[in-house]
């Protein structure tokens, strides 16, 4: 295996991808306050062309950080079909993984001087449930009346069901 | 989230159906044992145990009979049996509250699970009420809810949003039993539901689907003049659909 080195790179040289096909806005604030918290721990990954291949959060948070470098994997390995290929596959793999509530639950209990509600994680005592049986339609509101409905003869006034 | 593809021995003439799933190859089937047990055997060496999703189709068995108690034990012991011989992984209650009772339905769960040594997936409906949602949530691993198709309206879909979430914090896996709302099925946090609509919209209202970026669109296709080939319509669905289970295979809220 190769090893990998971590370039450095001011951040106006990165180039965000123009197709990348991630939607990040809404994870940018949180990848900031990580890096705010622990520091830039993990390198963006890029081609020989200092294009991104992954870490386009990572980039867009470290602006909002107003950093001027931030460090970087330049990957010459792949070929451009591979780097496209990785690009999707990086981001795909990570949702199909979930959390252990209760080893999550053990974990969030243990630390103790550090906020991490912006990180949003679920928390079982606030998410209580807000539903009643009361919210719900009862069942007679629902059930169609079902009873075939009769129909008058215009000409002779006789009703029945068709 | 897994889209399980249900009743996949409908709308097909076997030849048809056996090419559908060569050539498309679905990832996840719900099949119903009110169908028989060659198509739910069938159904299941398709996509394999870990991918098969058994209901027990207590309500089409009794849809327009009078089924007497004896009669319903009898389904349930031949339901437990194949579940029992064929090791089926993920099995659904037999959900019949309204007519034999919560209490019965209970009975015929446990019995189910002694036989089978593994857990059902329950069922919740409106009708067994919030409180026995929590219980299931505290006793079982994958729940689901049922009467999405019938019983629940419009203005409760909010409530299902909240009642999923409140097992998904939890780490309980929600099954949507007939949940075919595809454009809005990201606002849920189901790990999986399944849909009859790609072949009852085609065998019965001729309609096309068609997977569009994120969801499923229906076109009613135009009767007039030609006639339309609804084995091929179904199967042409049913690849539609296998994209969309692509697309929403490990997507989470």
């Amino acid at each position: 295996m190769e090893d990998l080195k971590i370039v450095y790179r001011r951040l106006d040289e990165l180039k965000e991808y123009e197709n990348n096909p991630r939607n990040n806005e809404d994870a940018v604030e949180r990848v900031a306050e990580s890096i705010r918290q622990f520091g830039f721990k993990v390198p963006i990954l890029i081609d020989e062309n200092d294009v991104i291949i992954a870490g386009h959060t990572r980039k867009l948070a470290a602006k909002e950080l107003e950093l001027e470098e931030v460090p970087c994997i330049c990957v010459s390995d792949l070929s451009e079909e591979q780097v496209k290929a990785f690009r999707l596959a990086d981001n795909k793999v990570a949702e199909f993984s979930s959390w252990d509530p209760d080893k999550l639950a053990d974990e969030l209990a243990e630390i103790l001087n550090i906020d991490m509600t912006v990180f949003d994680f679920p928390d079982m005592e606030l998410d209580e449930l807000s539903v009643s049986d009361e919210d719900f339609l009862q069942d007679t509101e629902i059930v169609k009346d079902r009873t075939p409905k009769k129909i008058t003869c215009p000409h002779c006034g006789k009703e029945f069901t068709p | 989230m897994r889209i399980f593809l249900a009743s996949t021995g409908q709308g097909m003439s076997r030849e048809t159906r056996e090419e559908a799933f060569q050539k498309y190859q679905p990832r996840y089937v719900l099949e119903t044992f009110f169908n028989g047990e060659k198509a739910c055997l069938k159904a299941m060496q398709a996509v394999g145990n870990d991918n098969f999703l058994l209901d027990s189709g207590a309500f089409s068995y009794m849809n327009g009979q009078k089924v007497t108690l004896e009669q319903m034990e009898s389904y349930v012991d031949r339901y437990i049996d194949f579940i029992v011989k064929y090791k089926v992984k993920y099995f659904i209650e037999i959900d019949v509250d309204n007519i034999f009772g919560l209490a019965k339905v209970e009975e015929w769960r446990r019995k189910m699970e002694r036989a089978a040594g593994r857990q059902c997936i329950p069922v919740w409906h409106k009708g067994r009420g919030v409180e026995y949602w929590k219980k299931m949530c505290r006793e079982y691993k994958y729940v689901a809810i049922g009467g999405l198709v019938f019983h629940v309206k419009k203005q409760e879909y909010e409530l299902i949003k909240k009642l999923v979430h409140y097992a998904a914090v939890r780490g309980v896996k929600v099954h949507g039993l007939g949940f075919t709302k595809t454009k809005s099925l990201n606002e849920y946090e189901f790990y999986s539901v399944d849909s009859a609509s790609w072949t009852v919209a085609a065998a019965r209202g001729q309609q096309m689907h068609t997977f569009n970026k994120d969801h499923i669109e229906t076109r009613q296709l135009d009767k007039k003049g030609r006639k339309v080939n609804l084995g091929k319509l179904v199967s042409h669905n049913m690849g539609e659909w296998v994209k969309f289970q692509k697309y929403m295979d490990g997507a989470r809220k």
